[in-house]
């Protein structure tokens, strides 16, 4: 005869089978987490002993195992978004049995609980939670006292009242447990509320686990946090930065519009054609403007694209710089390119386009003019091509965030912050590097690489002098 | 300023060239110097320094002066020998260190190519030094050399005027 006993739970993710044929007795373990079956059998007495003892081992190393596996996820790639979007849904799924999860923040500035990650409700449905309020909910209650607070049956969906508003699931919610996040220094950042639709699924063991987690947890947050603080402060500088950058280009085209217009016929030809010509100049200004704020949002939908085809980018050099000339009367330009420069795989358009960048930006922070180095090199995977300048140069607290979007080391001088990031993308999207080398006061390199594909030397050829044949 | 650094370079060798076989009155100066031949090195590389010296001096207005730094004496002069340079600026700026690297890999090229098979695996010809006016006034390193009694920098060009 035999008895296949309904499974016990050890913790949400790991359950046993009791399998009884005579006096002998075979337990199938069954983790969740890895679904691994692991089969134990025994036939003496006191084996129940020795079985609690394994269930507990195997608990703990499950738990670790949650852990790890939640948290290398996260590392995998640690960003504001995979934070705020993923962590819920995370959890939710590597803890399985969890119905659904909620990641609350501690916003200083507005004195409430913000639930930045939910999984298992629609986020609208989820409230903000006042801290300070007279009447606080037990969710609030848990960041102020710091003490977990666990709750199973009918209570349940009292508890979530002014939590969680017009969202059905919310009436079916049978277990509740609320854990404080902290960091090591004792700083409370947050809370995290897991609920279950079931009211036997929670053992007080697996307190314990998510415990642990918000305690892992802590860093993770805080560092999102931080991040979501320092992009608000982004996009609102950015606003300004628009506005600004946006209305000067702008107040000229509208001022010598309206002075073309109200004295019609008074302005002879030759400044006619000046007006126009600053209309003209300042409508380009705009229209990069635009051009930067379109190529960022590009990158932001991963929609900037490269056409690779083979180009010489000798040429293409050539050409950025001797458009450059035409720009600056202030500045020496020296090139060097080797002969025999190879033809490389990229998109030409695009590749000119981070040459303007860099040599735009050769010019705008050399005011005083000076020269500009342009230097194309070839080794055995890559060509690097580089552009020096005399200028105002950089400090290194600046060097590792110039390629961070918005970023601004200058801000009385025109730009965006948008260039470098997108020449960046750019670069990165052909399989190349980008990167900026600088002492303050005595100018800055700006080195890209493009990968080499091998098709050897292109038509940039130039016939070199015969040396050794015949004498001098 | 338009012309290639390429060409600016090809111009450097072929004077040198031309200057050796003036020096040492023999029109087979490209063989002497695959020889190694020390008199023909000597004019050689003094003229090629400072047809550097020339480029340097006047592509950048921070650069004051340029030296040569002589061989020292039990060193074999040969044709793989890399110059050393000591250049002084107004201004240590990251366009002239990456005019110094352009140089480099051009002349390197083309110096490769002109004493093949010698030279093929030469890696470094210019070994150039920038020092400022800090690192002069505190004779800083190879700014000693400058006003050296025993191995004084031999000086190529000037702001002052070429010795040309």
């Amino acid at each position: 005869m035999v008895f296949l006993k309904l499974p016990v739970i050890v913790s949400s993710c790991l359950y046993y089978y009791t399998i009884e044929l005579g006096s002998s007795k075979t337990v199938l373990w069954y983790n969740k987490i890895n679904k691994s079956v692991f089969v134990w059998q025994g036939n003496e007495k006191g084996s129940d002993a020795r079985m609690r003892h394994q269930a507990n081992r195997r608990r703990k190393i499950s738990e670790r195992r949650s852990i790890t596996l939640i948290f290398s996820k996260l590392l995998e790639a640690f960003d504001l978004d995979t934070f705020l979007s993923n962590t819920a849904s995370l959890l939710k799924s590597v803890l399985t049995g969890i119905d659904a999860v909620i990641v609350y923040l501690y916003d200083d500035s507005r004195k409430q609980l913000i639930p930045v990650s939910v999984s298992g409700f629609s986020s609208e449905h989820v409230l903000c939670l006042e801290v300070e309020a007279a009447c606080l909910s037990v969710i609030a209650q848990v960041f102020k006292t710091g003490k977990p607070f666990v709750q199973t049956g009918k209570g349940t969906v009292k508890a979530l009242a002014g939590c969680i508003t017009g969202d059905a699931d919310c009436y079916s919610m049978k277990s509740l447990l609320c854990v404080p996040m902290d960091l090591s220094d004792g700083t409370r950042i947050g809370c995290l509320l897991f609920l279950w639709t079931v009211s036997d699924k929670l053992s007080p063991r697996d307190l314990g686990l998510f415990r642990r987690i918000a305690k892992t947890m802590g860093p993770f947050a805080f560092k999102a946090e931080t991040l979501r603080q320092s992009q608000e402060k982004k996009y609102s500088s950015l606003v300004c930065t628009l506005s600004h950058e946006l209305r000067t280009p702008l107040t000229c085209i509208k001022g010598y519009a309206t002075t073309l217009l109200d004295n019609n016929g008074e302005w002879n030809q030759k400044e006619r054609n000046e007006f126009l010509k600053i209309i003209d100049a300042e409508s380009d200004t705009m229209k990069e403007l635009i051009d930067d704020l379109m190529e960022s949002s590009m990158i932001e939908s991963g929609l900037l694209s490269v056409k690779k085809e083979p180009v010489l980018l000798a040429r293409i050099v050539e050409k950025a710089v001797g458009d450059a000339r035409l720009r600056t009367a202030k500045h020496k330009f020296i090139v060097s390119i080797p002969k025999n420069f190879p033809v490389i795989e990229a998109d030409p358009v695009r590749t000119r386009q981070v040459l303007d960048n860099l040599l735009e930006n050769a010019i705008k922070y050399s005011p005083e003019g000076g020269l500009i180095v342009v230097q194309c090199r070839v080794d055995n995977r890559e060509v690097t091509v580089s552009v020096a300048d005399e200028g105002v140069g950089i400090a290194p607290e600046h060097l590792n965030r110039l390629f961070e979007k918005f970023y601004r080391v200058k801000t009385d001088l025109a730009g965006t912050g948008l260039g470098l990031p997108v020449a960046s993308e750019i670069v990165e999207k052909q399989g190349g590097r980008i990167w900026a080398s600088s002492t303050p006061g005595k100018g800055s390199t700006f080195c890209f690489t493009l990968p080499l594909t091998g098709t050897g030397p292109g038509i940039h050829t130039v016939k070199s002098p015969n040396w050794g044949k015949g004498g001098v | 300023m338009n012309t290639k650094l390429v060409d600016h370079v090809t111009a450097m060798l072929e004077d040198s060239l031309r200057y050796t076989g003036e020096k040492i009155g023999d029109t087979g100066a490209i063989r002497l110097l695959k020889n190694n031949d020390a008199d023909a090195l000597g004019y050689f590389r003094y003229r090629l320094a400072m047809q550097v010296g020339i480029y340097l001096g006047e592509t950048s207005e921070h650069v004051l002066e340029v030296f040569l730094y002589p061989e020292m004496p039990d060193e074999k002069i040969t044709v793989t020998l890399p110059l050393t340079m000591i250049v002084r600026v107004r201004k240590h700026t990251a366009a002239i260190e990456s005019i110094a690297d352009a140089l480099q890999d051009v002349l390197l090229a083309e110096y490769r190519k002109m004493f093949s098979p010698q030279a093929d695996g030469l890696s470094v010809l210019l070994n150039v030094y920038f020092l400022d006016e800090d690192d002069f006034l505190g004779r800083k390193g190879l700014s000693a050399a400058v006003g050296s009694l025993y191995t004084p920098a031999l000086r190529v060009w000037s702001s002052q005027g070429c010795r040309k």
